[in-house]
């Protein structure tokens, strides 16, 4: 695809059609971008003639579904204020701003009927060329091209996102023949770029890529599940995490999406596909039909395969439906040896292979259900999609699969369970047998650092499209590493640039991550690199320091070590900014505590916009010590404007820490001033983030970089500041917002922030706030109640106030 | 308490058995055998290690001993033998250890001798061989090892095949303890290549031929030899159990084996602190005994809780065994096969003592002719005899090594099996690290819970590093002999220290705290020190394969789980020492 040529295209501007559950949602993910965004429905049938001229009145429909919308959790939008680019319209009154918009995307109810209507009404007002894209799941996109205009035909074309579509990486692009293909190229490009999606093309097939296969995997289960007698519980044990499927595992999900939905999407493949060779597993389970009759539909109408309840305790237990007599039950753990022996690894290509060898009837099943589903994927090339990647991209952007059919596949390995195929007298597909014949024994394979796919129509490996722009740190596992330990590696991403990759667990900082820091930089300013990405793909950048480490060392008094431990910490930091080439930080998913101090320092971050970043040291009874705090200081000092008071941007600062704020994404930490306009971005497709990390450290190179001088001059206020803070927290105390030990932290923070116990206003170092940050830092881990707090957090994974 | 579960239960103390509470019948047999040793052995110790001058000596002697039944105390009344229970045997053991080299033919006759026939053989060859095994008119003899293979004993080349109603037995074997003078040999042969199989050998089968004695370091009173088979055609009944399952019987034996070499040990060293501390009371130096010398009253003190340590674990697991024997053979098990069950069952105990005895032996020992100084050297006294033969301990009923690595192994294998839950407690000690303790905020001031609480904690230690290593390595833990050895270590230490407070408690508890004063001291001291070695063990097997902050938490954890209180162990060793001066022997 060109970049270029698709880029000549501008989106300043969209229509949303249809404010329901993924219309609202979609309007305000436009809008998180920068999009200024139409949002429209009907007007309410129901209008009593005096609100018949009333705006608001005639609106309603859409202002409820958008303000829903945006008190929903997880939210759906980067900043509260990204509302305000979002305006609500009615299809009577409105539609004229269609000529004004660049791209008009349908999402009305699933009739055909409604939607064909609404595309005539779009016709009579778009301007030629704009988009419209329909958001349909399961009509097919070549059906709403009746009566429409060569001009509409053209550019209209299916976007399907998946819900929530802030959040769901997949957007599948579904044209038509009519489709342009300049059009497509756009969608594909715009997608990924802007909407930080997985953009698939998919052929105009029932269910496109990723409901096929995934609703086809969970009708697998339905029927394997009752060959094999497993209960609810037990398949949710095995088809989650430790299968590299998601948390919600197949009944959770279930429930979250809709059992009405499921059996709609599965019926409606199962009718649209009488061709497909397991069109049987298509056919609705008795108990699925009888769940829809109840009205037992999952989460929107408060049960499905589980149910949440209270005991006769009053306490909140969570019910299991049991499928042979439709009742519910208390939720069982089911225990398997199988899966007790996988989980023992973080490494998913281990976990299942030992599966694949397990003996019990959770590993049966999961090797049963792999041989379904991956001939079942393999039986769709290419008649849902040219390329097989396409199908495992569809898979782990739209169903969280951490692994697509065909990556599975490899790692248990192509000809082992083809074998077991045929053994198991399921199709094979013959591009396989024959891939095998050739002798090609993997679908995937790596070359210094790019990533082929076996091309099914030239029976030859090809480099995947775009893939060039990316770096997947998986790609490099293979090459050597420039340098390692247990916690992170340091790897050479080209051009002359490091990428050091943390893989602790929970990605939490300890002494190995340190030292890797340390070791990248030195070899970097040694070797002459251009300078250093840290990043990761792990979930999560990282969980911030390891408190465990720093608990056991408390309970153990042994202060001379943590001191040593937390100095390095600092002393790391701040090597992240001093040193003689750019380093730049490229957090995603939770970047809490010790990895925000790390994005603070960095000469750049680069965030992704899925980014929960913040200083959330005090749920653990601490004030940041890493830096953070100081840091927090220098900035506040450099905010300051002769004249003007400079209390109120300590407060700020402050309370940001006292609260441990969390930004709920990359945009929103510009907001708590955790990342800084001058130096830091934020990245959309998270795919991009390390090679726009990388991008951004030849950049900086480019420029000639140059080490920053340490600061000597912050100013701090010492006791005028001191003063008003101790009396803030005090006031917090005795209105019982704030606990006895809370205050104690406060007060902690607050004499760090003042720069200490000064008579008056002084110029400080770094050093010196980080002399004053790593005391109170030591003495609050000699206090009980911190202790208290550091072991909930790490039992519960919750914060505690005491 | 199953086998193995030491380290995940408690045992209460009044469940023990301590060997304070033994009978009159059991003294009797302690004491008729103690004569007899005095009597008719250490006279005869010089004459006894020259036997090829007096080949005679030996057989008689052990003709003599069967007379008094000593010979078939294990073997039961029906196949002539006296039938004693499994802790009148264990005292038995302990007098025969005071013996030297001719302890070691009676056990190689008693034990691997004669309980292959008992456990495995059919009910013809049990008429046939146990009456004369019983007295000694049999006398047996047990050949596994070979030239190129000890350790490795299933690596064996001796061929048994099947020749029409015979097997035809080509081979050598090595190291046959009762070689020269034995009527009958338990040969373990390969049977088509790689069937490992046991088969019972007369001596007078042609084609058997023996080599010369082996000129030894230690234990010269014993026969040893090379026993040669050329075409030794033997009997088809003479199979001993079932073709390819002679590593059943190889090992099984070895279980009781293991655990009376350790009784016999535990009665070597009572023998040796008697001996030094005769010597010290009566050597002067500087004008006074020198058992008035701090630096020798430490050597004494040590010796003698080395020897109580022994003694209280000897007798914990002797017990354990009796009782798994009458439940078995409530179950409708014969005694025979609830013998063999019950020692397979605590065979990581077994292992354990066989390890520990040895060593305190060879400790003690080593002390005593210390404390003998110029004259410890010298043949005149007997303490260099007694040096000299305590050494074989720790390599013969399978190396001290492989013992270390099979208890550790053992472990693994019954909690792979299910049989002993050391996962579940594992996961609850990595939960409870990441807890604040309850700084003694609960403690009690009652006799032993300082010392309860610290062996509570030290088996979170070990299971704490061993779940760890089993984590990291997996099924390739196997492999890693060094941690296997520093875990085995940590395991037999805490064993030895828990059963010896537990024969500590018993006894406050039967003859009150002042009675027992000097257990409570010797209790006391050997928590003291185990704790620490297992702290460094645990030190030493986390360092090597855990690095950065798992190491550091780990090395927190060990320090946790080994704390205890400040105790002055020269002041404990000096008063202990004082009772073995006053009473001129191992008083306990």
């Amino acid at each position: 695809m060109s970049v270029l040529e698709a880029s000549k295209r501008k989106i300043r501007s969209v229509a949303v059609l249809g404010s329901g559950v993924m219309g609202s949602r979609l309007a305000c993910h436009f809008a998180n971008i920068g999009v200024k965004v139409y949002l429209l429905d009907i007007v309410p049938r129901d209008l009593k003639d005096e609100e018949k001229s009333n705006p608001n009145a005639r609106n309603r429909i859409v202002n409820d579904a958008l303000k829903a919308a945006l008190k929903s959790n997880p939210s759906p939008v980067y900043t509260k204020d990204v509302a305000r680019r979002i305006t609500t319209g009615n299809f009577e009154d409105n539609m004229d701003w269609l000529s004004q918009v660049d791209w008009i995307l349908e999402a009305v109810v699933e009739n055909l009927e409604i939607k064909n209507s609404v595309f005539e009404q779009v016709e009579t007002h778009r301007k030629p060329g704009t988009l419209v894209t329909s958001n349909t799941s399961g009509i097919p996109i070549r059906m709403m091209l009746g009566n429409r205009s060569e001009d509409f035909q053209k550019h209209f074309c299916g976007t399907h996102f998946f819900n929530p579509p802030r959040y769901l990486r997949l957007l599948e692009i579904i044209p038509t023949e009519k489709t342009d293909t300049e059009v497509t190229d756009f969608l594909m490009h715009y997608g990924d770029l802007f909407l930080g999606k997985e953009t698939v093309l998919c052929k105009d097939t029932p269910a496109f890529i990723a409901n096929r296969i995934g609703v086809f995997s969970i009708m697998a289960i339905f029927h394997l599940m009752e060959e094999m007698d497993l209960s609810i519980e037990e398949i949710d044990a095995v088809t989650g995490p430790v299968s590299g499927r998601p948390k919600s595992a197949t009944f959770r999900t279930c429930d979250l999406v809709g059992i009405d939905t499921l059996v709609k999407v599965a019926a409606g493949v199962g009718q649209n596909c009488p061709d497909d060779e397991s069109k049987d597993q298509f056919v609705i389970p008795d108990f699925l039909t009888k769940m829809v009759e109840n009205k037992w539909l999952g989460d929107k109408t408060g049960q499905g395969f589980y149910k949440k309840s209270r005991d006769e305790n009053g306490n909140r237990v969570i019910q299991s439906l049991d499928l042979k007599t439709m009742s519910y039950r208390p939720q069982e753990k089911p225990r398997f040896a199988s899966i007790g022996e996988a989980r023992q690894t973080d490494n998913l290509q281990k976990r299942l292979k030992i599966l694949s060898k397990g003996t019990d009837k959770a590993a049966k099943f999961l090797q049963a259900l792999n041989l379904r589903v991956l001939a079942y994927s393999a039986n769709r090339i290419p008649e849902i999609a040219d390329h097989l990647y396409q199908v495992d991209d569809a898979m782990r952007a739209g169903f969280g699969w951490e692994l697509g059919p065909f990556e599975v596949w490899d790692v248990l390995g192509v000809d082992r369970l083809a074998e077991a195929m045929n053994a198991e007298g399921l199709k094979l597909a013959s591009w396989v047998t024959e891939m095998n014949s050739n002798g090609v024994k993997s679908f995937y394979k790596t070359q210094n650092g790019a990533r082929y796919y076996y091309d099914i129509s030239s029976g030859d490996y090809k480099v995947i499209p775009g893939s060039e722009e990316l770096i997947l740190l998986d790609n490099y596992r293979t090459n050597e590493l420039v340098w390692g330990n247990k916690g992170a590696s340091l790897h050479d991403i080209g051009d002359g640039v490091l990428c050091l990759e943390f893989h602790t667990k929970m990605n939490a900082i300890g002494s190995e991550i340190l030292q890797g820091i340390n070791k990248a930089i030195d070899l970097a300013e040694k070797e002459g690199w251009k300078g250093l990405v840290i990043g990761n793909d792990a979930a999560n950048f990282s969980a911030g320091a390891n408190l465990a480490m720093m608990l056991m060392l408390a309970i153990e008094q042994e202060y001379d070590e943590l001191n040593m431990a937390i100095r390095y910490f600092q002393k790391t930091v701040m090597r992240l900014r001093y040193s003689s080439i750019p380093v730049v930080m490229a957090p995603h998913g939770m970047t809490l505590g010790g990895g925000c101090e790390m994005s603070l320092h960095a000469d750049s971050t680069l965030a992704s916009a899925e980014t929960y970043i913040g200083l959330v040291e005090f749920g653990a009874g601490l004030i940041p010590g890493g830096g953070g705090t100081k840091e927090f200081v220098l900035r506040t000092s450099d905010h300051f404007y002769e004249g003007d008071p400079q209390l109120p941007t300590l407060q700020e600062r402050f309370t940001t820490i006292a609260t441990a704020k969390v930004a709920t994404s990359g945009f929103e930490a510009f907001e708590i001033g955790v990342l800084h306009h001058d130096k830091d971005e934020v990245v959309v497709n998270q795919a991009r983030l390390i090679a726009e990390a990388k991008r951004k450290v030849i950049e900086l190179y480019d420029e000639g970089y140059t080490m920053p001088v340490e600061r000597d001059d912050i100013l701090v206020l010492g006791r005028t500041a001191l003063g008003t803070l101790y009396a803030g927290i005090e006031a917090f105390g005795v209105s019982n917002f704030a606990t006895e030990h809370d205050q104690k932290i406060a007060r902690k923070l607050a004499f760090v922030m003042a720069g200490g116990d000064l008579s008056e206003p002084t110029r400080v170092s770094e050093q010196y706030l980080l002399d004053l940050e790593r005391e109170a830092f030591l003495s609050l881990l000699g206090e009980r109640k911190t202790l208290e707090r550091i072991q909930h957090i790490l039992k519960t994974g919750k914060p505690l106030r005491n | 308490m199953k086998g193995g579960e030491f380290l995940i239960k408690e045992q209460a103390a009044e469940n023990v058995f301590i060997p304070e509470e033994i009978n009159e019948e059991q003294r009797m047999f302690k004491n008729m055998t103690r004569e007899f040793i005095e009597t008719k052995i250490w006279p005869n110790v010089a004459k006894i290690d020259k036997q090829l001058e007096n080949p005679g000596l030996v057989p008689g002697l052990l003709d003599e001993i069967g007379e008094l039944g000593v010979l078939g105390a294990g073997v039961p009344e029906e196949y002539g033998g006296m039938g004693v229970d499994f802790n009148t045997e264990t005292v038995l053991s302990e007098e025969l250890g005071k013996s030297l080299s001719f302890g070691v033919a009676v056990a190689a006759h008693t034990g691997i001798g004669t309980l292959p026939i008992l456990y495995f053989g059919t009910e013809e060859q049990k008429k046939k061989y146990l009456p004369g095994l019983a007295t000694g008119e049999i006398k047996a003899s047990y050949c596994l090892t070979e030239p190129n293979s000890g350790s490795d004993a299933l690596a064996a080349k001796t061929k048994a095949i099947l020749d029409g109603d015979e097997w035809v037995l080509n081979g050598q074997k090595m190291w046959i303890t009762n070689a020269g003078f034995a009527d009958l040999y338990i040969v373990f042969a390969q049977v088509d290549g790689d069937k490992f199989t046991g088969f019972i050998v007369e001596r007078n089968t042609p084609g058997l031929t023996l080599g010369d004695e082996e000129v030894k370091l230690g234990i010269k009173g014993s026969s040893t030899r090379q026993v040669f088979f050329e075409n030794v055609r033997i009997p088809k009944d003479n199979l001993l159990g079932e073709i390819g399952k002679g590593h059943k019987i190889a090992f099984n034996v070895l279980n009781i084996g293991r655990f009376k070499l350790c009784a016999m040990v535990m009665g070597g060293c009572k023998k040796s602190i008697d001996i030094a501390i005769g010597y010290a009371n009566e050597r002067n130096q500087f004008g006074q005994p020198i058992s008035h010398f701090g630096a020798i009253q430490h050597k004494l003190a040590e010796m003698s809780i080395r020897a109580y340590a022994t003694d209280s674990a000897t007798f914990r697991v002797a017990d354990l065994i009796t009782k798994e024997i009458k439940d078995l053979m409530a179950g409708g098990l014969d005694k025979a096969q609830a013998k063999l069950k019950a020692a397979e069952e605590y065979n990581i105990e077994c292992a354990i003592l066989k390890v520990l005895g040895s060593e305190a032996l060879d400790y003690v020992i080593d002390e005593a002719v210390q404390i003998f100084g110029g004259t410890g050297y010298s043949e005149e006294y007997p303490v260099a005899r007694m040096y000299r033969d305590a050494r074989i301990n720790r390599i013969f009923e399978g190396t001290n090594e492989i013992n270390r690595m099979l208890a550790v192994g053992q472990m693994m294998k019954k909690a792979m099996k299910g049989e002993l839950d050391l996962m579940g407690p594992a996961m609850k000690i990595q939960e409870e690290l990441m807890s604040i303790p309850d700084f003694g905020d609960d403690d009690e001031d009652t006799l032993f819970f300082a010392e309860k609480k610290a062996l509570a904690n030290a088996k979170k230690a070990i299971l704490m590093a061993a779940g760890a290593a089993a984590q990291k390595y997996m099924m390739e833990l196997e492999n890693q002999q060094e941690i296997l050895m520093n875990l085995a270590d940590m395991a037999i230490d805490l064993f030895t220290a828990e059963s010896t407070l537990l024969r500590t408690e018993k006894l406050v508890q039967v003859k009150g705290e002042e009675a027992a004063h000097l257990q409570v001291l010797m209790a006391k001291t050997y928590l003291s020190d185990a704790l620490e070695r297992v702290n460094l063990a645990g030190k030493h097997a986390v360092a090597g394969f855990a690095e950065g902050d798992e190491l550091r938490m780990m090395l927190v954890g060990l320090k946790r789980f080994t704390k205890y209180e400040p105790f002055n162990t020269i002041a404990a060793r000096k008063e202990i020492a004082a009772r073995i001066i006053e009473e001129n022997k191992y008083p306990f």
